[in-house]
């Protein structure tokens, strides 16, 4: 291997960057090969800025760095929008928009580019910047801000269900992602002489983001380890190709078979036993008590109707529940029971009537919106983040509310303070369920609606599992999605039962049992009394 | 109370090891299925009742013990091979194609046996899950939660398997749907087909019958009939919980 020249050092700087821009958009689940475009973008404006402006070179970096920024703040709507694989595309999209408005026009200097931009030895600012950039990431990993990422990449239903404002969040991100890759381009034309559209191409664009995807996300060190390397080995390849090339192939294949969230994945598995333990939760000040419900209706649903493609899901539901105690809802499969629930938590919007919070009508708001309001939620399948142990799980986006003593009551109560320090993974139907419940009643919801808690519960843990559901709906109201009629018995005091989306009986749970129809079409009685 | 001996017809398992990573999950399960006939695996979860179903259907490898079906070692081998064999496995949770439709969803559990899917068995299957008949040309991911496990089992019905692993299947099914599926269940097995089954709705394990196991840590205990399965009094200590012995 020969001696890196300092144009080698520098590029190796700039790779580094550019992964970890493109790193930090993999941690929100988006891949955003965007910031190559604004590397391009920041080097064009740092060069007319000096050549044509004449202006002094560190204005000049500052001004291409704010350029950047507002462009990057006017693309972070569209692209917000876009989701998926899509997303990953529409940032392609403005990779070969930029390239050829660059190409385009005389006074970029069409496709040769611009010469003669003022040149200096950047490496100690880029050096500057990795620490820094390297650092931010290392406080992210343990920061609540890296809990509210992790979650949006895991699941956004799920975040935005933890009032975490996904959409603001993953803007926030390719903001940040394109403004630090712009200040990188403003340095990379001042190192390098001249700028030319073939510098922030596609091909480049692929590349970079190649090495992204072999970091990964999930680790500080990773984009500096993975970029590092994968640059040294591009940089050498300049002189030995043939090799360098087939070996840059086959490592990054190797990390990700063997570690399919890249190196990041696998370091954060290898350092697991050092992370942080429950023991690491500070002690801030107690959130204040929230107000006493009221007496009144908490929850109302007034003429909600919804249907999917000709379906009738729900057909005109009404019913208003107090502050208090636990309700059941119960009926056939495919009555519309998940969908009253993602109706009154706000993850779809009825296609009439409306639906009350608290007094607050909040038809057509989302999910966060119903979780500030007070609703809380756990899923037919408990959704807890694989990567984090149970105690980081429960306070995930809980931000005013997570201070340690309410953690550990919490868990208490409900009877997971052994393993607040494993990983969710390990732990069986009956834990996994109650870390959901913890997880929800630290936000100190005044609704919490569970879907089907019991389903997979022994008879035994179901039981258990009801005692701690009576307890719950002592302080605030239970919205219940179950099957299994001995826990609806032990815990509901009222039951809403749906028929075809049509409600056709809300009341004690023995008359509801009773109801001719509850017993034919759900419980499938004929003759014998349910027991 | 039965005791079940190994014969060289059926599904045989004996000392099997398996699990993940550094963790062995099962630790030496030995059970033995002949023809037509329904076992049960009941026990806390983590048992490793899953873990059985998905080294039995080929998703995860043995790493000791043996595997054999009607004499023959069948622990080499992918899903694919499993379900030529005539080895079904319907898993846990929603496992249903949500782009494509009810019908079309059917059509894939017929693969295995190379034809497409029989009107007889779209029959059969339309007449335990009657919705899905109503339904056939919606797309599956617009199902009700509960809809979606009948379609996952129905299709394990389509490919007409000499043994059927349901894992779980009441999950998120209402009663009057799990007291049909039982009853399709003991239909089934007269007409010669296997059931494996893991569950945790005892009701259903006792319409199903045949013979109900509690597996616990990874281990098999002795079968007891699935009808006296509230009376056994192990039985009853590790799934119904202690304080119902008492009363």
């Amino acid at each position: 291997m020969g001696a890196l020249t300092q144009a080698d050092v520098i590029t190796i700087l700039i790779d580094i960057l550019l992964t970890y821009t493109i790193s930090l958009t993999l941690r929100v689940g988006l891949l955003s090969i965007a910031p190559v475009a604004f590397q391009g973008i920041g080097a064009y404006a740092f060069a007319l800025l000096t050549l044509k402006a004449k202006m002094s070179i560190p204005l000049a970096v500052l001004l291409a760095t704010l350029i950047c920024l507002v462009v990057a703040a006017l693309l972070s709507y569209p692209l917000g929008r876009v989701r998926g694989l899509y997303a990953s595309i529409a940032t392609l999209a403005v990779v070969v928009i930029a390239t050829g408005l660059e190409s385009g026009f005389t006074f970029t200097g069409g496709s040769l580019g611009l010469a003669g931009v003022p040149h200096g030895d950047t490496r100690i600012a880029l050096a500057v910047i990795v620490v820094i950039v390297v650092a931010a990431w290392f406080w992210l990993d343990r920061s609540e801000l890296g809990r509210r990422l992790d979650a949006i990449r895991i699941d956004p239903s799920l975040a935005s269900g933890l009032s975490i404002n996904v959409g603001v969040t993953k803007a926030a991100v390719l903001v940040a992602s394109n403004t630090v890759a712009g200040l990188v381009g403003a340095l990379y034309a001042h190192s390098f002489f001249f700028v030319s559209p073939d510098s922030f191409n596609f091909f480049v664009a692929v590349q970079i983001s190649a090495f992204a995807i072999v970091a990964g996300a999930t680790h500080w060190a990773a984009p500096l380890i993975a970029g590092g390397v994968l640059a040294v080995l591009s940089a050498e390849g300049q002189n030995y190709a043939n090799y360098t090339a087939i070996a840059t192939g086959v490592l990054m294949v190797a990390i990700l078979v063997f570690s399919p969230e890249g190196l990041g994945g696998g370091l954060r598995r290898l350092t697991s036993r050092w992370r942080t333990s429950a023991r690491g939760l500070r002690g801030r000040q107690a959130a204040p008590p929230t107000a006493p419900p009221g007496t009144g209706s908490l929850v109302a649903v007034r003429g909600v109707t919804k249907s999917f493609g000709g379906v009738h899901a729900l057909r005109d539901i009404s019913f208003e529940l107090p502050a208090r105690g636990v309700v059941g809802i119960i009926g056939p499969n495919g009555s519309g029971k998940s969908t009253l629930l993602a109706t009154i938590s706000g993850l779809l919007t009825p296609d009439s009537g409306t639906v009350t919070i608290g007094g607050r009508e909040l038809t057509g708001h989302d999910a966060r919106t119903f979780a500030a309001a007070g609703v809380a939620r756990t899923f037919q399948q408990p959704k807890l983040i694989q990567a984090m142990k149970v105690w980081e799980n429960l306070i995930v986006g809980a931000r005013e509310h997570a201070d340690a003593p309410s953690v550990r009551a919490v868990a208490d109560a409900v009877g997971i303070t052994d393993v607040l320090d494993a990983w969710p993974g390990e732990l069986p139907a009956s834990r996994t369920r109650r870390i959901e419940v913890a997880r929800a009643l630290l936000r100190e919801p005044k609704v919490l609606l569970m879907d089907e808690p019991a389903a997979g519960l022994t008879e035994a843990e179901a039981r258990s599992f009801a005692e701690l559901v009576t307890e719950i709906g002592q302080d605030r109201l239970v919205i219940l999605v179950e099957h299994n009629m001995n826990v609806i018995s032990a815990v509901a005091d009222r039951v809403i039962a749906l028929v075809e989306g049509n409600l056709i009986a809300d009341d004690r749970p023995e008359i509801v049992q009773a109801v001719p129809t509850v017993r034919t079409a759900y419980l499938g009685i004929v003759t014998e009394v349910p027991s | 109370m039965t005791e079940q001996h190994s014969m060289s017809e059926g599904l045989v398992i004996e000392g099997l090891t398996a699990g993940y990573n550094r963790v062995d999950v099962l630790r030496g399960c030995g059970l033995t299925v002949g023809y037509g006939q329904a076992v049960s695996l009941v026990g806390p979860n983590g048992a490793g009742k899953s873990t059985l179903f998905r080294v039995i259907g080929g998703l995860l490898s043995v790493r000791s013990g043996s595997l054999r079906l009607d004499g023959e070692d069948i622990s080499g081998g992918g899903p694919n091979k499993r379900a030529r064999k005539g080895i079904v496995h319907v898993p846990e949770g929603k496992c249903v194609f949500g782009n494509l439709d009810v019908a079309e969803n059917l059509d894939l559990g017929a693969i295995a046996l190379g034809y497409d899917v029989r009107q007889q068995d779209l029959d059969h299957v339309f007449e335990l899950f009657p919705v899905l008949k109503v339904k056939r040309r919606q797309a599956a991911g617009t199902l009700s939660g509960g809809e979606q496990r009948m379609l996952a089992i129905a299709r394990g019905l389509i490919g007409r398997p000499k043994f059927l692993l349901l894992d779980e299947p009441s999950l998120g099914l209402a009663p009057l749907l799990v007291q049909q599926l039982g009853d399709a269940c003991r239909t089934l097995r007269e007409e010669g087909l296997s059931i494996i089954l893991a569950e945790q709705n005892l009701g259903l394990v006792e319409r199903i019958g045949g013979t109900a196991h509690l597996m616990t840590w990874g281990r098999i205990d002795r079968g007891t009939p699935a009808a006296s399965i509230r009376s056994d009094e192990q039985m009853a200590k590790a799934v119904l919980g202690a304080e119902l012995m008492e009363s």
